[in-house]
């Protein structure tokens, strides 16, 4: 019995850590790979939401529209938070929405002066197939 | 222990992982909405108010929890193989982070965080090399002692000890004392930073550069604010983090010349030869992801794709935290002690609170990107 | 086999103590030496160890562990003399402490008595808890040899 004594364990799932590193990368590459196919082909709407709490002020599209990409969708008054000598200064601003990809509006569900909270719906979009919404 | 093949070593990962999954599943669906309702001492939410509470912090505690109270120590083996895959996550997470940045905000902020890490790095250690020959440490010792303070805690000390030959049983208390510092540092760091109202670009850059594990300023920046977005806590943090990463080979080249100067076996030594060896090449990934965002490859700011991307994200790293929590065995930081206790949190807390001043007083609260 | 186990470990405390029990009830004695396999979990906390510092690292406690046996092999038999004893060298499982072993190999081959240092200087098994687990868990009377009695 002597002296027979297994091999040291297992690194990890992997063979080493170098098999590790590439396994991650593959599964992000697999991640990013699914998600992008997933918002270019297969999600039938995307509801753009309001990016933070806020007030919507105008909408710039209508109903059954179409939309291009890059222009504006509604405008949305945030406060700012500014750091100044210590202090936090809150802004009001105005932010312009544009639309991250081309399509048709279905449905504009929030109308203007709505007090939004954050990710609360503003638009239904049906995008065109194969662009990034 | 035989070789299952890739089917069953997939079948043996599946309880473990299947813990981790469900166990955040619930955190983020069922006890973070119930923690932002209650009523605790007169305070709508006073868990997530007052103490920060996150899923987050919560997914560190829970896997705490499973490996000390539950487990009674140690990871059983149905849940082992499961929760190997930790840090699978915790680096697919990382490379995943490289998408918050364009190669211009890299370039503005990186400028600053080398300055400032190649500064702690290397003056935290030769703070440890002097201390440490004051207190009559080990060469070796210190030598290992030097790079878990320096740079990334764990890692580095694994790193570097094999080039310095330091003794195994040295190396285990390097690292508890290591650990029990930095998992402090990780609970008491959001509390500070909320205390002192840092933005999240000086937390970022505090957490990032006075953290000694590498891990831990992951979690702590998401602790303080669990929102992955460009110009949040973790997007500092990570560049950072990912400056540190990358001069771990350049830290072990030079501890390991100063370990065997004068001596024939340092003529052997090359700074290609380690970088070959021990470049972490997942930081590539980092960089892809950076490059792929650049071009807008993965969606415009704002856009619903990136949305769904960044929440991916943060299920990853919440998976990984779950199991990262469930290696933090506390009665073995408890035996931490003698002098790399003593020299561990010295440099420790120095490095922690120089980074401190130097973040409020140089680093404004308005970010760069 | 029934028999004295003596647990080896880099302070040696066990082995005279060991052999002089073993004379004593005229039962056989064995000397066992565990590697330790439990790095690989107690490394686990560092997330971003990139390529191969993990398998440097790891060849390197192998190596130790390796000298160490060869090492504490050579002092037990030296001490041992000309009473014949025993050698086994085993292994930890990865998830097993070092002192799970030894009881593991005490219940297997019918130990009679388990003679170990304490504290036991061997892996990690002062970061995890030394003797306490083996005192607990020991199928037969455990001899703990402290400091004053090596002294």
């Amino acid at each position: 019995m002597a002296g027979e004594v297994k091999k040291s364990g297992k690194m990890t799932v992997f063979r080493t850590d170098r098999h590790e590193d590439v396994a991650a990368m593959v599964l992000v590459g697999c991640l990013v790979v699914i998600v992008l196919c997933y918002m270019a082909f297969i999600v039938p709407t995307v509801t753009v939401g309001a990016p933070m709490d806020g007030k919507l002020v105008a909408v710039a599209v209508t109903e059954s529209g179409m939309v291009k990409k890059g222009e504006p969708l509604y405008s949305f008054e945030v406060k700012e938070k500014k750091w100044s000598q210590g202090k936090v200064e809150e802004k009001l601003v105005v932010r312009e929405i544009k639309s991250a990809a081309g399509g048709k509006v279905l449905k504009i569900v929030a109308k203007p002066g709505d007090e939004l909270k954050k990710g609360k719906p503003i638009v239904v979009l049906e995008h065109e197939k194969g662009t990034l919404p | 222990m035989e070789d299952k093949g890739v089917f069953g070593k997939i079948i043996a990962i599946l309880p473990g992982l299947a813990l981790m999954v469900g166990t955040l599943w619930v955190l983020r669906t069922w006890v973070e909405p119930w923690m932002a309702n209650t009523v605790l001492f007169g305070q709508k939410g006073w868990l997530v108010k007052v103490l920060s509470l996150n899923y987050i912090l919560l997914a560190i505690i829970v896997g705490m929890l499973y490996r000390n109270l539950l487990f009674g120590g140690k990871i059983p083996a149905w849940a082992e193989e499961g929760f190997r895959t930790t840090r699978l996550f915790i680096k697919a997470g990382v490379i995943m982070l490289g998408s918050l940045y364009t190669i211009q905000s890299l370039a503005k902020v990186g400028g600053i965080a080398i300055l400032l890490i190649m500064t702690f790095v290397f003056g935290t250690i030769f703070f440890v090399m002097f201390l440490g020959r004051l207190m009559g440490m080990d060469r070796s010792l210190i030598g290992v002692m030097a790079a878990a303070c320096g740079v990334c805690g764990v890692s580095a000390a694994v790193a570097t000890s094999p080039a310095v030959k330091a003794k195994p049983s040295d190396v285990a208390l390097v690292i508890a004392t290591i650990l029990g510092f930095g998992i402090m540092t990780m609970f008491v760091s959001p509390f500070v930073g909320k205390a002192l109202q840092m933005s999240d670009y000086q937390f970022g850059a505090w957490v990032g550069t006075g953290i000694l594990n590498s891990g831990q300023v992951l979690a702590t920046c998401l602790a303080f604010n669990p929102t992955i977005a460009p110009g949040t806590a973790v997007a500092y943090g990570e560049i950072w983090n990912v400056v540190r990463v990358i001069s771990i080979p350049f830290v072990v080249f030079f501890i390991t010349m100063w370990f065997w100067r004068a001596e024939a076996q340092a003529e052997h030594l090359s700074l290609a030869g380690i970088l070959k060896d021990k470049f972490p090449i997942f930081v590539i990934g980092f960089f892809g992801m950076t490059f792929l965002s650049s071009v807008g490859a993965i969606g415009a700011e704002g856009s619903n794709t990136l949305h769904l991307m960044r929440d991916v994200m943060s299920w990853i790293f919440g998976i990984g935290l779950v199991g990262q929590g469930a290696y933090i065995d506390i009665r073995e930081i408890k035996t931490a002690g003698g002098k790399p206790l003593k020299v561990g949190l010295a440099a420790g807390c120095l490095k922690y609170v120089v980074a401190l001043l130097v973040v409020m007083f140089f680093v404004s609260k308005e970010s760069s990107f | 086999m029934s028999g004295v186990l003596v647990v080896l470990d880099e302070s040696g405390r066990a082995i005279a103590e060991g052999l002089r029990l073993a004379r004593e009830r005229g039962e056989s004695v064995t000397g066992l030496f565990v590697y330790e396999r439990g790095w690989n979990v107690y490394i686990g906390h560092d997330w971003l160890l990139g390529s191969n510092a993990r398998a440097t690292f790891m060849e390197y406690i192998e190596e130790h562990e390796q000298a160490a046996e060869a090492d504490l092999r050579a002092r037990f038999l030296a001490a041992a003399g000309d009473t014949p004893v025993t050698f086994t060298a085993i292994c930890c499982d990865d998830l097993e402490h070092l002192t799970d072993a030894v009881i593991r190999e005490a219940r297997e081959s019918g130990a009679s008595l388990i003679v170990c240092a304490d504290p036991l200087v061997r892996g990690l098994s002062q970061r995890r808890g030394g003797t306490a687990a083996l005192v607990r868990g020991a199928p037969c009377p455990v001899a703990l040899v402290g400091q004053a009695l090596a002294a």
